[in-house]
């Protein structure tokens, strides 16, 4: 009876966890389209993703970890967690980083980070 | 800073990763694993009579998982979503004015098909594509870092060009003889 209510409780969060990471990767795709510029569209794209992936990732670990087989899944999610962490915030700085020196065209309500206000009206 | 160290350091990091999950126990199979393995050899009688389907004997594995039918409808639901993302970010790499916007979107792409992974894993119950995540991971990470360097070396080739041409027209303003440049656009008149 323990067990099952275990089990219960384990896949409810497992489940909220695969709906949350499916809402922001769909969020982040949308993004994508919608923003106006590079800038916009990485911010929507990259933070969504990172927490995306984190969620499908916990709720893989927490609903095949409860199965007899599932170490090798839940370690490889563990690695995999650990490495988006450090690898996709890091890839979405450089792009940045290089779009910014490329001079790619920004949107006109920018703040300029010399005056502080708008872009497009200083 | 030249684009090699860089590279050099994040394959010497994936291969790590890689040893790393190849030297990780693989203790056991996922029911699923089982389960094609059952079907392949000796097939199990259901209730009816009827040897078992595979997806139901995946459910019979995996039933003390009390919310099992609720994660596969999900992953049913998940999949139209991915691939409704996935549609939108192949829209964005075509459309994209610029280099980064193709890259970003492309990026976005590698993470819709670590999701899609995922879920499959989910769904069939088995191992064998869950190393795709860690790979598909790493090789998206290399391409990001491969395309920013791209983008910052043509800005460099562009900041150069930009400094050139201002350097020559100090040059050539402080000449009071200069002849016009035949090659440049003619002023605009100021009283015209």
């Amino acid at each position: 009876m323990i067990a099952t209510v275990t089990h219960a409780i384990i896949d409810i969060l497992a489940a909220l966890c695969l709906l949350v990471g499916l809402a922001f990767t769909l969020i982040g795709a949308i993004g994508i389209v919608r923003m106006p510029d590079a800038y916009h569209r990485l911010h929507a794209a990259s933070k969504p993703s990172t927490l995306g992936l984190l969620c499908l990732l916990l709720g893989a670990l927490l609903h095949l970890g409860q199965f007899d087989g599932g170490t090798p899944v839940v370690i490889k999610s563990v690695i995999a967690l650990i490495f988006a962490f450090v690898a996709l915030p890091t890839g979405s700085h450089i792009l940045a980083k290089a779009a910014y020196a490329n001079r790619d065209p920004q949107y006109p309500g920018t703040l300029d980070e010399k005056a502080g206000g708008p872009a497009g009206r200083v | 800073m030249s684009a090699l160290p860089r590279l050099v350091t994040v394959l010497v990091a994936s291969i790590g990763v890689l040893l790393a999950v190849q030297l990780a126990p693989a203790a056991g199979a996922l029911p699923g694993d089982a389960v094609a393995t059952l079907a392949a050899d000796a097939p199990v009688l259901g209730d009816d009579g009827y040897p078992l389907t595979e997806d139901e004997a995946l459910d019979e594995a995996m039933s003390h998982s009390p919310l099992r039918g609720v994660i596969n409808a999900i992953c049913a639901v998940g999949f139209v979503l991915v691939v409704i993302g996935l549609v939108l970010c192949i829209i964005r790499v075509l459309l994209g004015p610029g280099l980064a916007d193709r890259v970003v979107a492309s990026d976005l792409i590698t993470m819709h098909i670590t999701a899609l992974v995922i879920l499959v894993t989910i769904r069939i119950g088995r191992t064998e594509y869950f190393d795709l995540v860690l790979i598909v991971t790493l090789i998206s990470f290399a391409a990001t870092i491969a395309f920013a360097q791209l983008i910052a070396a043509r800005a460099a080739d562009a900041a150069a060009a930009r400094q050139r041409q201002v350097e020559h027209d100090i040059a050539h303003a402080a000449d009071p003889d200069r002849q016009p440049d035949p090659e440049r656009e003619p002023e605009p008149d100021p009283t015209g």
